[in-house]
């Protein structure tokens, strides 16, 4: 079923600290079509992500929240891929992934089927120090980190999501607007025509809000008019095999 | 409530023998008959279930010692755990009767079918008043854990070899272990006696002393827990439900099979509408259900909602009080795969119940703390017991068995381990967050500590402290803290004004990212009386202190989280604890930092920074002054400035030496400018307090800082200066070096 099946994990500028960082993961199919599990984001529990830090200690990346879901598969023809994206943003007890600057090793694993679990070969990430220390002490905020990740405002992040919206990167902006609730004015201000920009969107969306798993929810709704002519871009919002 | 223990009783001189693990090693060779006609050894089955355990005062006032203690006798294994509270006795509030808690969940028996287990009676074990209860203690007064390892069971003694996990109270962790044993006898009337629980008298040998303990029997389950469902419009509860093997499951009848007695109380079935559902209208509603925790009894939200994406379920409490609240949501449809059964294909879970009953019990045992196989580390198989995702039991579907009748409905044996045995603050709801306690429990082996515990001193009561630190710093960066004592009470607290680390009332207790323990104090300890200040309600006391060179010399240098509690002798009778502070260190992330790093990671100029003179060491004179040069702009940078302007306001001599170093008052000028540039009033002067030495209150660098804020004060009139900026700031200012000297209340 797995014959073949590759986890690549693309990889991802240098990116400050006081930043979200998200990474496209697409499981590629090899000469053979596989029937693949089509839950490639963190939410639904087949995919985790290790990250080993400056300081020689490995966090591990999952959702917080334990959650109950159904299996969803998806066929992949002999050279389709099924893209992801992922919100590397927490550890799995909700602290931050990257506490500080430095070189990080990140690895995803990804449980395909079951019993076939692939993984990815490690991709380096640097992480460079904050433009803005406020910023980057918002980051290391429980409430923020659980809130951009679960796209709704927990405890008592409201007033640094606001922070986070003034970001310098699209994809922290579009994280705080999720949250926030605030779609519309963060469509309104993306450049339809801007590639770099509209793929960070699509990445942010799908990796709090992936295809196929929140396709009802209605800021994916107001997203949508955005999402590129990429072909790759269209899957990944979708959730689809390309 | 484990299988009835199929092996013979013991004659009154044959030994049932258990492992560390928990299993027989030596079976008798043949049962033999009591034989006393009135009085015999109870038989091991009598032994299963909840037990209050209580510790004999050996005085009037010792500290009341007791808590829930867990007998599992399976069919060839004895396993034994237990969680102890510790709660000082007051002169006029001397040990009593332990009571039982109110709220138990066998309480509301109408609220489920299902009825109390037969094997009660069987147990000869009769008390229908109180009934069946499971001890449960403030969770300030928890002290230690312990479970067994190895036991035996000889003519109506219970002999166990337990393993002891002290629990520290500052920083919520276990911190060491121990060794002891427990000896408890168990002799029962051969004449049923009802009402009257079973009870076992024994010793408690553990850190060199040896107490008089006494267990009574509570219930033939292991723990007990409230779940209380509120229900969106329209969607249901599924009180019960016909599994794959004809049987009927009900909340209740599941988490028996792991020994709980869980009493399902259903409450508000009229929550409005909403489509979809997020984590924070979730918190919502679990933080606005109406009815409010009273007692210590255990108990839990569960919601049935509509939908969150395509989840079933979650476990989405993980907040500062985790584990509260699960919800299952009754609009996530199963697929049309051929592997559902053919009624539950492309149906809503509410349509389900089988299918949404295993999701409900399985979101709520994440809530005690049950991980998915296969994201436990300790790496039990997938399979189709309860906590496995529906998913991963959907696997194991097949045309001919679908789901959900492919189920079992019951934990597996790792989980049923953990439900029954694990510590209190892993299991019950509200303590510590989801994912703790899958690894070791503790770091280190401890000093051996009487049967106390670590602590035997409760939280006070109306005073509270708060300790604030950066969240974060790298290894070599100057780190202040910030303590702030509080009077929450009704009346007026005569407490310590000595808020610093140099004079015995306060102290940090600081666990390290490998788990060890240690006491964090300054580098110099005065001694003298401990001057006192009258706080009235709702006033406080502040200070400051620098915790960057300490008894432990550079405080933080291991990368990693490190978790502070600061402890305060508040005055005789009381200590209070902050609650627990995390800062990350992280090793130095740019150039700048790698500098600062490398300049302040020696012990003199560490000494100098805790000291606020470098004295006679002119190496670190050398470095101090750089530091401040180059770095004035950072605090680090800042707080090397001031330790020379203290220095060089004032002269020092080196008697040994006989050498003397004259004061330089324009150096230290210029200094003191350097620490000032860019930096407002409160943050200079904050720097100012904490290089100096606590010990010094006359230390110049406090004054002098004080002297040229005012001077660099715009020139105005009163009124134009309230409105400037920055009057507030030189207010500030002002407080802090007033604090310094003498705490003041406000």
């Amino acid at each position: 079923m797995s014959a073949g099946l590759q986890l690549v994990l693309r990889a991802a500028a240098p990116l400050p600290i006081d930043e979200c960082l998200v990474m496209v993961v697409t499981l590629e199919a090899g000469s053979e079509a596989s029937t693949v599990s089509a839950r490639l984001n963190l939410i639904e529990g087949d995919l985790a992500v290790a990250v080993d830090g400056p300081s020689g200690q490995t966090a591990r990346c999952v959702w917080p929240w334990p959650v109950d879901a159904m299996p969803r598969w998806v066929e992949l023809a002999p050279g389709q891929r099924l893209a992801g994206a992922l919100p590397l943003l927490a550890t799995d007890t909700s602290s931050p992934l990257f506490p500080s600057p430095g070189e990080y090793t990140v690895t995803a694993t990804f449980d395909a089927a079951p019993g076939a679990a692939v993984s990815s070969a490690p991709v380096s990430v640097r992480r460079t120090p904050p433009d803005a220390e406020r910023r980057a002490a918002v980051l290391r905020e429980r409430d923020v980190l659980q809130s951009l990740l679960s796209a709704s405002v927990l405890g008592a992040a409201a007033d640094g999501l606001v922070v986070l919206e003034s970001s310098r990167t699209t994809t922290t902006r579009t994280l705080s607007a999720l949250a926030l609730d605030r779609v519309v004015d963060l469509v309104a201000s993306v450049d339809p025509d801007d590639d770099r920009s509209v793929a960070d969107v699509v990445a942010a969306v799908s990796a709090v809000l992936p295809g196929g798993f929140a396709d009802a929810d209605p800021r994916r709704a107001a997203i949508e008019p955005l999402v590129g002519r990429r072909l790759e871009e269209q899957a990944l919002f979708r959730g689809a095999p390309f | 409530m484990s299988e009835p223990c199929n092996c013979p009783e013991p004659s009154s001189d044959e030994a049932l023998v258990f492992d560390e693990d928990g299993e027989i090693v030596r079976p008798p060779h043949h049962a033999g008959p009591v034989t006393s006609p009135l009085l015999g050894p109870c038989p091991i089955g009598a032994l299963d279930g909840s037990w209050l355990l209580e510790v004999v005062p050996k005085t009037l006032f010792s500290p009341r010692l007791r808590g829930p203690m867990r007998i599992e006798v399976g069919a060839s294994s004895l396993r034994v755990s237990g969680d102890m509270y510790s709660q000082r006795s007051h002169v006029l509030d001397p040990v009593g009767p332990v009571i039982p808690p109110i709220v138990s969940p066998a309480l509301n028996p109408d609220d489920d079918a299902d009825t109390a287990p037969s094997d009660v009676a069987d147990d000869l074990v009769v008390f229908p008043l109180p009934p069946p209860w499971y001890p449960s203690f403030p969770k300030s007064q928890y002290s230690w854990y312990f479970r067994s390892h190895g036991a035996t069971y000889v003519n109506g003694t219970l002999t166990v070899q337990i393993v002891r996990h002290l629990w520290n109270r500052a920083t919520q962790e276990f911190v060491s272990t121990d060794h002891g044993t427990l000896v408890l006898t168990c002799r029962r009337s051969l004449v049923a006696i009802a009402i009257r629980p079973l009870v076992m008298q024994g010793t408690l040998t553990i850190g060199g002393t040896v107490s008089t303990i006494k267990a009574t029997k509570t219930s033939t389950f292991y723990r007990g827990c409230r779940i209380e469902v509120d229900a969106m419009v329209n969607r249901n509860f599924p009180a019960s439900a016909t599994i794959g093997s004809g049987a009927v499951a009900t909340f209740r009848s599941i988490y028996a099979t792991a020994g709980w007695d869980v009493t399902v109380v259903t409450d508000a079935i009229n929550i409005p509408n909403d489509a979809s559902l997020t984590n924070a209208e979730l918190a919502v509603l679990l933080s606005s259900q109406p009815q409010p925790a009273t007692g210590e009894g255990w108990r839990l939200w569960l919601f049935v909602g509509s939908a969150s994406g395509t989840l079933f379920g979650i476990m989405f409490d993980d907040d500062l009080v985790p584990r509260e609240g699960a919800a299952g949501f009754a609009d996530a449809r199963l697929s049309s795969d051929a592997v559902i059964a053919a009624a539950a294909r492309n149906q809503p879970l509410n349509n389900v119940p089988a299918a949404f009953l295993r999701t409900l019990v399985h979101e709520a045992g994440h809530a005690f703390n049950l991980f998915h196989p296969k994201h436990d580390v300790h790496q039990p198989a997938i399979g189709i017991e309860i906590m496995n995702q529906t998913g991963d039991v959907i696997g194991f579907a097949s045309t001919a068995n679908p789901y959900p009748n492919n189920a079992a409905f019951v934990f597996s044996d790792h989980d049923r381990t953990s439900l029954i045995h694990s510590p209190d603050p892993q299991v019950r709801p509200g303590w510590k967050n989801f994912g703790w306690g899958h690894g070791s429990l503790s770091a280190g082996l401890p000093a051996p500590v009487d049967v106390g515990g670590l602590s035997a001193t409760d939280d006070a009561n109306g005073l509270v402290l708060n300790l604030s630190m950066p969240q974060q710093a790298f290894v070599g960066e100057y780190v202040t803290a910030e303590v702030e004592l509080t009077n929450t009470g009704d009346g007026p607290r005569h407490v310590t004004s000595l808020l610093t680390l140099a004079e015995g009332d306060l102290v940090f207790l600081r666990t390290t990212p490998n788990g060890a323990l240690d006491h964090v104090l300054d580098v110099a300890l005065g001694c003298g009386p401990r001057p006192l200040v009258v706080l009235q309600p709702g006033q406080s006391i502040t200070n400051r202190v620098q915790v960057f060179f300490t008894n432990q010399g550079v405080t933080f240098t291991m990368p990693g989280r490190h978790t502070v509690v600061a402890q305060l002798e508040a005055d005789a009778m009381t200590t209070v604890y902050s609650e627990p502070v995390t800062i990350d260190i992280r090793t130095p992330g740019s150039d700048k930092e790698v500098t600062i790093s490398a300049k302040t990671l020696t012990r003199g100029v560490g000494r100098a920074l805790a000291l606020g003179d470098f004295a006679n060491d002119e190496a670190a004179r050398a470095v101090l002054t750089d530091l401040a040069e180059s770095h004035a702009d950072t605090d680090t940078g800042a707080a090397s400035a001031l330790v020379m302007a203290n220095s060089l306001a004032r002269s020092f001599t080196d008697f040994r030496a006989d050498r003397r170093r004259n004061a330089a008052p324009k150096e230290a000028a210029r200094f003191l400018d350097l620490a000032l540039d860019g930096r407002s009033a409160e943050r200079a002067v904050e720097l100012a307090v904490t290089v100096a030495s606590p010990t010094e209150k006359d230390a110049p660098v406090v004054a002098d800082t004080l002297a040229r804020i005012r001077k660099n004060r715009p020139k105005a009139s009163a009124r134009a200066r309230a409105k400037a900026d920055g009057t507030a700031d030189v207010a500030s200012a002002e407080q802090i070096a007033e604090d310094f000297v003498a705490p003041q209340a406000r």
